[in-house]
């Protein structure tokens, strides 16, 4: 391990545009860092290069909670994760998000990492992001042409890869406001409690009627495919009455579509062992909770 | 040629105006330029929490952020919780259990602990548990931190049973 960060220059922008305009300008020899718990250990033990780094946290616009004019929440990119799973307003309208945040490595750790910096580094086994796949989050990317908006199914195409280009910020996450009646659910398994990484991580947002059956379901997957995923298959199983029959249903058709890798943490045929275990677990957890959303 | 910066900091209630190298960490500058070597470094990759010191108020790795990143915040080490001769309550907490053994974790869990006192000053035995799972203790088998933290805390105070709660 290479203690010593191998970077040439440092700037600490205030405003969007003059962060755009360090990104541009520096290329691909320039880094975005925020909480820098990936960046900086990247730089370190994966040899990792940058010429430059470039400290979002001082631009006021990406950070902070806000409302959105259709009622959803607006979490800036630089919203710490333990902002994210200690704020009000998130638990109160996206509870699922809470949760996974509240699920990452340790105090300290989501005391530096940021919800942006986890979406925007694009691991298969990030935390925030299956929470982000069920909440039909989208994400909001600044560049110097203006603002454009990805839903969180398409911004990731590969380990580490998304959507965005050269000279983009990601510069907030937008959650919709969740239908009354929805429930959800995030359950990451992993060998410890604290301070690991997901083996697989399932979260379930499940849209009931009065009568308690299922209008509308979201099942997302981590860990078990190159992208956070959907698992359509079994969104479709669950709709109806929910009993037994169904959430076995959904699970054995969540197994098949995961497409799990084996390696150091968990072999893929235990992955996708665990999606269908995982994935009841989480569905009964979600319909044991009372709808939050006000 | 390492560029260098000017930063301002106040370390402990002190303020110092120093130059740092852009790549120093936060670490780095409190060990090596201030010489507060209380702060420990342990795997310099966020594991294992011996670095833990207060920014902002909050509990970090010292290891994981880079000096130039401080600019104009407050940082607490370990250094700084004693007034004078009187120990805070969380290392009178840790002195009255033996909650220290070999002591190369002890700065880092006291910021943790601390850290999470000043937001939560009556804690569960969980809560506690948690706010310390990111610190590694090699040789005490954490009982006795968990409880020295508890006795610190405003639940021993308040008779909430120390020993009891799962
Ligand atoms: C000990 C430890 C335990 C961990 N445990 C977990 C865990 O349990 N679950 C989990 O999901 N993760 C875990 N992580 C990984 C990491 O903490 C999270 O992914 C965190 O959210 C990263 O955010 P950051 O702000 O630190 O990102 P940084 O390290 O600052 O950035 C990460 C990457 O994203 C880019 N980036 C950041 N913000 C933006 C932006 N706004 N626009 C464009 N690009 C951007 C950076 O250029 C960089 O490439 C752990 C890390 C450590 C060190
Ligand atoms: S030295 Fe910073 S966490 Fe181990
Ligand atoms: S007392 Fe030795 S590591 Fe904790």
């Amino acid at each position: 391990m290479q203690k010593y960060l191998p970077f040439r220059d440092y700037f600490a922008p205030r405003t969007q545009e003059e962060a755009l305009q360090l990104v541009r300008e520096q290329g691909p020899a320039g880094r975005v860092l925020a909480g820098g718990t990936d960046l900086l250990i990247a730089m370190r033990e994966k040899g990792l290069h940058a010429e430059c780094l470039i400290n979002i946290k001082r631009i006021a616009d990406l950070g902070g909670i806000g409302s959105l004019p259709d009622g959803g929440l607006r979490i800036g990119a630089t919203t710490t994760l333990y902002e994210v799973e200690t704020s009000a307003a998130v638990r109160r309208a996206s509870s699922v998000l809470s949760e996974a945040a509240g699920t990452i490595g340790s105090v300290q750790i989501r005391n530096l990492g940021t919800i942006g910096g986890n979406v925007a580094n694009a691991s298969p086994a990030a935390d925030t992001t299956p929470a982000l796949l069920v909440l039909d989050a989208e994400m909001e990317i600044l560049s110097a042409s203006g603002t454009r908006i990805v839903a969180a199914e398409r911004f990731f195409t590969g380990p580490g890869k998304t959507v965005m280009e050269q000279g983009e910020i990601l510069a907030a996450i937008r959650i919709p406001p969740s239908a009354p009646g929805t429930r959800t659910a995030y359950i990451k398994f992993g060998p410890r409690q604290a301070m690991d990484i997901a083996v697989v991580g399932v979260a379930v947002a499940l849209k009931l009627d009065g009568d308690g059956s299922c209008r509308d379901a979201r099942v997302a997957l981590g860990a078990v495919a190159p992208t956070p995923m959907r698992a359509r298959r079994a969104e479709v199983a669950l709709i109806g009455a929910i009993d037994e029959r169904s959430v076995e249903k959904a699970a054995e058709e969540a197994c098949g579509e995961a497409k799990p890798i084996s390696d150091v943490r968990a072999s893929g045929s235990y992955r996708r062992h665990l999606v269908g275990i995982l994935l009841k677990r989480a569905v009964k957890l979600a319909l044991a909770r009372e709808h939050a959303a006000a | 040629m390492v560029k260098k910066r000017e930063i301002a900091v106040s370390v402990n209630g002190a303020r110092y105006a120093i130059e740092v190298r852009i790549n120093d960490t936060l670490l780095d500058v409190l060990r090596d330029g201030l010489g507060l070597t209380g702060t420990k470094e342990g795997c310099a990759a966020g594991d294992c929490g011996a670095c833990t010191v207060l920014l902002g108020g909050k509990a970090v790795n010292a290891c994981l952020v880079l000096a130039v990143e401080a600019d104009g915040a407050g940082v607490m080490t370990v250094e700084g919780l004693a007034q004078g001769e009187e120990l805070d309550p969380v290392q009178q907490g840790f002195v009255q259990e033996g909650a220290v053994q070999c002591g190369f974790c002890t700065p880092g869990m006291l910021m943790s602990a601390k850290g999470l006192l000043r937001e939560n000053p009556c804690p569960t035995e969980t809560e506690v548990r948690r706010a310390i799972a990111g610190n590694l203790c090699r040789c005490t088998g954490y009982v006795r931190i968990v409880r020295a933290i508890m006795s610190a805390s405003a639940s021993a105070v308040s008779g909430h049973d120390l020993r009891g709660e799962r």
